[in-house]
């Protein structure tokens, strides 16, 4: 046997096992039902939700109150991120401010939240984009402002013009900067919707999670942490996907 | 200002001079100060078109502001810098093409992309691709179009610079110590390659080095910088291809360095 298969299960033989431990204890009754049910109940309760097409609706409605509200505070905190990282005056004029609303746990900000928006789209959207902003917006600046300025003298001495500059030297210049910051909005994606959705909804992940709280379906609660788990996954393998294509140029980026 | 020549027998198949392509510099009372601080006090100068120029001094003696200043990256605080085509219009003053002591490539563009840097916004983006691969070809890096600047040695990389300095045919090329970051054996391909394009484009070459060897190696005229003021100015009339080991080029070195530690 070589060693190359040996090496892509490596990774994979702890969860394996835990799997077998787990399906093991619920069979035999060690772990009661209603505290985890065994996984082959869990894949039962996958199998009905989703001939019933209920799961893919949740996670339809989950995903794009997801991708909405990262996009619209990832491309705020883009936008002023490149605003405080190439002028002194956006900076001196927003980043203290920014900085002191960064300090507050946008999660604190529920009870405020659901009393501007009760429990409609907007007030997970808002989330959303409240929790993805900072770290884009930060990450955004720190990349502009540790773009070499040797390679800008470079290009004003090669005559490129502010737009060049911008495109040429700037944006790619920041840019592994500011893929750091979208991992890391990513997570703090899917971490604020499942708050938000868990708290007050009506369709999501998190309303199906908590629904079946409600008639003991535990089976159905492990399956909606499941589904998170997932999404989650993809969303970080999107981003290094993303990495390792956009980051070509770097050595350390390169893909094996 | 002392003015030594220093006159050696030529052999006139290979000193002629090199086409007239260049522009010519007259620099009259230039100065420069940062703060209280004054680095360069009225440099009055004439280089003509096509003369290779080697600039040496002390660290901080203002050789790299002067260039600086002649490649218009800076202004000066007195003074002027006129720049002159050989038909004798004025040329512009970001006329020249530089070369730093680091390649300064863009990491995330191809090698070619690179070269391409130094053509401006000028031709279809066929004929950029034609010019730059045959620049990268003259730096002996024909085939490389594609890669990372990433993948390349430290003098492939200075190549890539060069070429991007030449791509455009500058009739001025500054130079501010682009070989100080090589190793030796690198650093003399690096200048066989230099005064190679030189000879064949007949810019007008400005190079700031504090390896006099490297001066009295290339240059047809050597200024000695010292506190903000040309302190010597000597001629090279040693035929080229020159030979390293020289015993003339030994004598100028000696001679340049005696006055550079004061014993002259």
């Amino acid at each position: 046997m070589s060693a190359v298969p040996l090496r892509r299960l490596l990774p994979w033989s702890l969860p394996l096992a835990l799997l077998a431990i787990w399906q093991l204890g619920a069979s035999t009754g060690w772990i009661a039902e209603e505290v985890l049910p065994a996984p082959t109940a869990v894949i039962a309760a996958f199998w009905d939700l989703a001939r019933s097409g209920k799961l893919w609706e949740h996670i339809a409605v989950s995903g794009a109150r997801a991708l909405v509200g990262f996009a619209i505070g990832g491309g705020l905190g883009l936008v002023f991120g490149m605003l405080t990282g190439l002028s002194r005056l956006g900076e001196q004029l927003l980043d203290t401010s920014v900085q002191m609303i960064r300090n507050i746990p946008h999660l604190a900000l529920i009870p405020l939240v659901i009393l501007w928006f009760g429990i409609e789209e907007e007030a997970r959207v808002f989330l959303v984009a409240l929790g993805t902003f900072f770290p884009i917006y930060v990450n955004t600046m720190h990349g502009v402002r540790s773009v070499d300025p040797q390679l800008m003298e470079m290009g004003r001495a090669y005559g490129l013009s502010r737009a060049a500059l911008f495109r040429r030297v700037v944006l790619p210049g920041a840019l592994p900067s500011v893929l750091v910051g979208l991992r890391y909005a990513l997570g703090i994606m899917w971490l604020t919707l499942i708050v938000a959705e868990t708290i007050a909804a009506n369709s999501g992940i998190g309303y199906l999670a908590m629904h079946a709280r409600e008639f003991m379906m535990v089976d159905v609660v492990v399956l909606s942490i499941l589904v998170y788990a997932a999404l989650g996954k993809l969303a970080d393998s999107t981003a290094r996907a993303l990495e390792r294509r956009c980051l070509a140029w770097n050595p350390a980026y390169r893909s094996a | 200002m002392d003015t030594h020549v220093i006159e050696m027998p030529r052999a006139p198949t290979v000193t002629e001079a090199p086409a007239a392509g260049g522009v010519a510099l007259r620099l009259r009372g230039l100065s420069r100060r940062f703060g209280a601080n004054t680095v360069l006090r009225g440099i009055d100068l004439e280089i003509p078109g096509g003369e290779f120029v080697a600039i040496v001094g002390r660290s901080g003696c203002g050789k790299s502001t002067l260039l600086r200043l002649i490649a218009g990256l800076d202004t000066p605080s007195d003074g002027t810098i006129a720049l002159t085509n050989p038909d004798g219009s004025a040329a512009p003053a970001d006329t020249a093409r530089l070369m730093f002591q680091e390649p300064r490539l863009l990491p995330w563009e191809s090698i070619l992309s690179n070269v391409e840097v130094g053509l401006g916004r000028a031709g279809t983006s066929a004929e950029r691709h034609a010019l730059a691969r045959a620049k990268l070809a003259r730096v002996g890096l024909a085939g490389r179009d594609a890669e990372w600047p990433a993948v390349l040695s430290g003098g492939q990389k200075q190549r890539v610079a060069l070429a991007r300095a030449l791509v455009a045919r500058p009739p001025l090329l500054a130079l501010d110590e682009p070989l100080g970051a090589l190793d030796a054996l690198t650093r003399i391909e690096m200048q066989a390659l230099i005064e190679e394009v030189w000879r064949e484009v007949g810019f007008t070459a400005i190079l700031v080095t504090h390896d006099v060897g490297e001066a009295v190696a290339l240059a047809d005229r050597i200024l000695l910088l010292d506190h903000g003021i040309v302190d010597l100015d000597i001629r090279v009339a040693v035929p080229r291809p020159r030979r390293r080991g020289d015993a003339a080029l030994a004598a100028i070195e000696g001679r340049i360095l005696d006055r550079l530690f004061g014993r002259a």
